[in-house]
């Protein structure tokens, strides 16, 4: 008997042997705060799908380069844009090759066609494929790609061009965005042909660094590498995303070794992080802000006087030291300083408790009024822990008579909330995918973000989109960061959501793990990850 | 015996269909997904139950039969590990504070069976985590397996799935497996441990106040022969049925601790699917668990019966 307790307990404890070794050595666990809602980016503006998708199954006509943050080729070779910024064509790459799955076998390398299919779905309304799986493109409805685009064309097996209504200065890089994915046209038809279109979006195809072996939802997702990727080889034979909503339960798992990588870590746990020799804490600087949107269509929100009172009475420095520990910096406009578009003359103005009570009762309102406040529950990239944000902001309405009642919503049932639009306020806000500023901006304030969601405020302000749409067109970057000045000034008069924090981009690894790259926009990239 | 069987089956029968009448019930009143006459409804809803259709769920988009097939053999996994180790537990243990009656020794085992009945089961698994896994790095954190090896689902438990797969990890897998498993089943054994004590304490004792207990010791038999042959032999009988119940108690406590240790089973899908309002995923999951629990506990009490045949008489003889 004491045997066989002594032999079951060595077993039991036992580290792994030689080939246990090499599988651990070849495969990365990614231990990630959230489940994809989709595998196709096209769909959504979630971090999580970004993570889980952009970058790990798909690939763009272009990539942005991380370091000079110019576009760079990826499927295109190359491309020109005709002298009046009308016409793009795009050379394709030979020899690309998509996934081989258990659910479908390309017969043929990449084409024109999987470019055409991928754009053609998006702003074609009459498109078979335009309203499976939703019909909602939140990312390229809000920046209206479907009126800047006319034509999407074939015009020889590798070269496409995309005929535009309008220049627009930002049209390239939004093609380089997470959201840019080309993907099979020969799988959609044989999908449709089957009845199944929906099938596209939940069983994808790419030709990205990783294939996908199997979903478990809510729990994890296992990628295999894509033996035939056109970059070259991938080191890591698996990749597996553990989808741990909590950063305390991640954090363990990175200290017992059952996570390579952990996303997000809270700032609360930067310490433990720092204190364990065998991990490593990366860091940069964030294209990201969180704010509180107010509903402007729904009284009293839709009186300046109250998203003033209600600005004035915040403190954004508090929120940063107990939700941020002091990673990161209060806003002072919708732009994040390292945004080549910021206001640098724009402040915010300092908490006065007076003040917001005289603006108050200007309204009619000097008894206060009650109201709810929608959080997201765990944790999103620009801010780690929005239920304490919406407790601090909860407390300093409470003082000039406001009543906050605080709903805290899984992702999925926000998104659903803010297309309804009737939400009082939501505590919310956004990761850039470009370094270009438009994405901010319009992603959050533009009369075409209010139908996907986006745009929690429900603002639309003739003069801040002729801000945008001028800076579009303007013929160089100076004319540009001017217009972007000016649709700032707007914002800070207007006042429809008021900007809270910045916050660092970062990322816990083991010290085993190499080649990672921490981008200050966009999903993560595992392609050049390995292990030692 | 064939009345006993059919009086346990339809106390089944009618407690099920009562259950699945305050399931449509709720459904009807504050979902209002019912739709025209509620007794029409009702046996439309029961059809649906029997063809197997428990609805789709509105988070995935699949049917919510598939996912109870794919969660319940996780969290059935656990409940049996659990029992298994309350058994070999709490027999012993059980029998000594019998034996040791009054004792410092009985005195020791009831208290700690005291200790045991009132921790909250989140608060001892974290500290066990924090102990096994944090501190000593023995264990892991949480989950049924590393998610380094692929393992396709045969049964859904992963213990025999690990030993049934070709994987070329097979004997790492399986033994990961069971890592995994070590600390949720120790922390799901703590309660129904304390009750197979104290029950088979209290049924050990009643039994070796007999008359035959005394016959064989005065013939001169060992006291440890005595106990073991004769006084568990006729303790268990009387232990078997409320040990039977301890399933109900195990089951909710899994809830708790599929969460703590994130086990992938059906009380983790539960509370997912309440965060996500997934009104379908709610109501299948529920029947789902009662009715296990219930056909568990009838079950074990026929077992109980067939096995030992003294207690129906017992039952024949208090039911007149």
């Amino acid at each position: 008997m004491r045997f066989w307790l002594c032999w079951l307990t060595a077993l039991l404890l036992a580290g792994c042997d030689g080939s246990d070794r090499q599988l651990a050595k070849e495969s990365l666990l990614y231990c990630a705060e959230g489940a994809p809602l989709t595998f196709n980016p096209q769909l959504a503006a979630s971090t999580q799908t970004l993570d889980a998708t952009a970058h790990q199954l798909y690939d763009r006509l272009l990539d942005i380069n991380p370091d000079t943050l110019q576009p760079e080729p990826a499927l295109a070779l190359s491309w020109r844009r005709s002298d009046d910024g009308l016409r793009y064509r795009f050379t394709l790459r030979p020899g690309v090759q998509f996934h081989h799955t258990d659910w479908f076998t390309p017969t043929r390398p990449l084409n024109a066609d999987d470019v055409v299919f991928s754009y053609q779905r998006l702003i074609d309304k009459t498109h078979p494929y335009h309203g499976v799986s939703g019909g909602h493109y939140p990312f390229f409805d809000s920046i209206g790609l479907s009126t800047l685009i006319t034509e999407v064309k074939a015009l020889g097996p590798r070269e496409v061009e995309f005929v535009l209504s309008r220049p627009d200065a930002t049209f390239i890089t939004n093609l380089a965005t997470d959201y840019g994915v080309i993907l099979s046209a020969e799988y959609a038809a044989r999908l449709l042909a089957a009845g199944t279109p929906e099938r596209l979006d939940q069983q994808p195809v790419g030709t990205g660094p990783f294939l996908l072996a199997q979903y478990r939802i809510d729990d994890f997702i296992r990628y295999y590498r894509h033996p035939g990727y056109w970059r070259g080889e991938v080191q890591l034979a698996q990749l597996v995303f553990d989808i741990t909503p909590k950063s305390s339960k991640r954090l363990a798992k990175l200290l017992t070794g059952e996570c390579d990588v952990m996303a997000h870590p809270g700032a609360s746990q930067m310490a433990v992080i720092k204190s364990h020799p065998e991990l490593v804490l990366d860091q940069a600087t964030g294209m990201n802000i969180s704010v509180l949107a107010l509903n402007t269509t729904k009284a009293p929100f839709d009186d300046v006087r109250v998203r003033r009172a209600l600005a004035l009475a915040l403190s954004r420095d508090d929120i940063l030291q107990a939700v941020y520990f002091g990673i990161g910096y209060s806003a002072e406009s919708v732009l994040p300083p390292v945004s080549w578009g910021y206001h640098p003359n724009l402040v915010m103005p300092l908490p006065d408790t007076d003040r917001a009570r005289w603006l108050l009762a200007q309204a009619g309102l000097e008894n206060g009024f009650a109201m709810t406040l929608l959080v997201p529950s765990g944790a999103r990239s620009y801010n780690p822990d929005s239920l304490k944000t919406g407790q601090l902001i909860q407390r300093r309405l409470g003082e000039l008579g406001i009543r906050v009642r605080l709903q805290s919503l899984e992702e999925q049932i926000l998104r659903r909330e803010l297309m309804a639009g009737q939400q009082d306020a939501v505590l919310t806000g956004w990761s850039a995918d470009t370094p270009d500023p438009d994405n901010m901006l319009h992603n959050l304030l533009s009369c075409q973000a209010i139908a996907t969601g986006t745009n929690a405020t429900r603002w639309c302000h003739p003069l801040f989109e002729q801000q945008l749409a001028a800076a579009l067109t303007a013929p160089n970057l100076s004319e540009r960061i001017g217009y972007y000045h000016r649709a700032q000034e707007i914002v800070q008069l207007d006042m429809p959501l008021i900007p809270l924090n910045h916050t660092l981009k970062q990322q816990a690894h083991r010290q085993t793990v190499n080649g990672l790259q921490l981008r200050p926009y966009g999903g993560v990239a595992l392609r050049q990850a390995w292990k030692e | 015996m064939l009345i006993y069987l059919l009086r346990r089956f339809n106390l089944l029968l009618s407690t099920l269909l009562l259950l699945t009448l305050l399931a449509y019930g709720l459904e009807f009143r504050l979902l209002q997904q019912g739709e025209g006459d509620f007794w029409h409804g009702y046996w439309r809803f029961l059809q649906d139950l029997l063809a197997g259709n428990f609805g789709i769920s509105s988070a995935t988009g699949l049917p919510v039969l598939g996912a109870l097939g794919q969660y319940f053999p996780a969290t059935l996994e656990l409940c049996l590990a659990a029992f298994v180790i309350s058994l070999l537990v709490g027999v012993p243990v059980g029998t000594l504070a019998a034996v040791r009656q009054g004792r410092w020794q009985d005195t020791l085992i009831l208290t700690g069976t005291l200790v045991g009945y009132s921790v909250p089961v989140f608060w001892l698994g974290l500290l066990l985590v924090m102990l096994f896994s944090l501190h000593l790095g023995w264990l892991p954190v949480s989950g049924q397996l590393s998610l380094l090896y692929d393992i396709t689902p045969v049964t859904g438990i992963m213990t025999i799935d690990t030993l049934l797969t070709d994987h070329p990890h097979q004997w790492e897998s399986f033994i990961d497996a069971l890592r995994h498993l070590v600390l949720p089943a120790l922390v799901l054994a703590i309660v129904p441990t304390t009750e197979v004590i104290r029950q088979i304490r209290s049924a050990l004792l009643e039994v070796l106040k007999q008359n035959y207990i005394r016959a064989a010791l005065t013939k001169g038999f060992s006291e440890t022969h005595v106990v073991l042959r004769h006084g568990l032999r006729n303790a268990f009988p009387m232990a078997i049925p409320t040990l039977g119940l301890q399933f109900g108690t195990v089951l909710t406590s899994a809830m708790m601790t599929e969460i703590v240790f994130d086990w992938p089973g059906l009380g983790r899908w539960l509370v997912t699917s309440i965060a996500l309002q997934d009104y379908a995923a709610i109501k299948g999951g529920t029947l789902a668990i009662a009715t296990f629990t219930m056909v568990a506990s009838v079950g074990m009490d026929i077992l109980s019966t067939l096995i030992y045949p003294s207690r129906r008489k017992a039952i024949y003889a208090s039911q007149g």
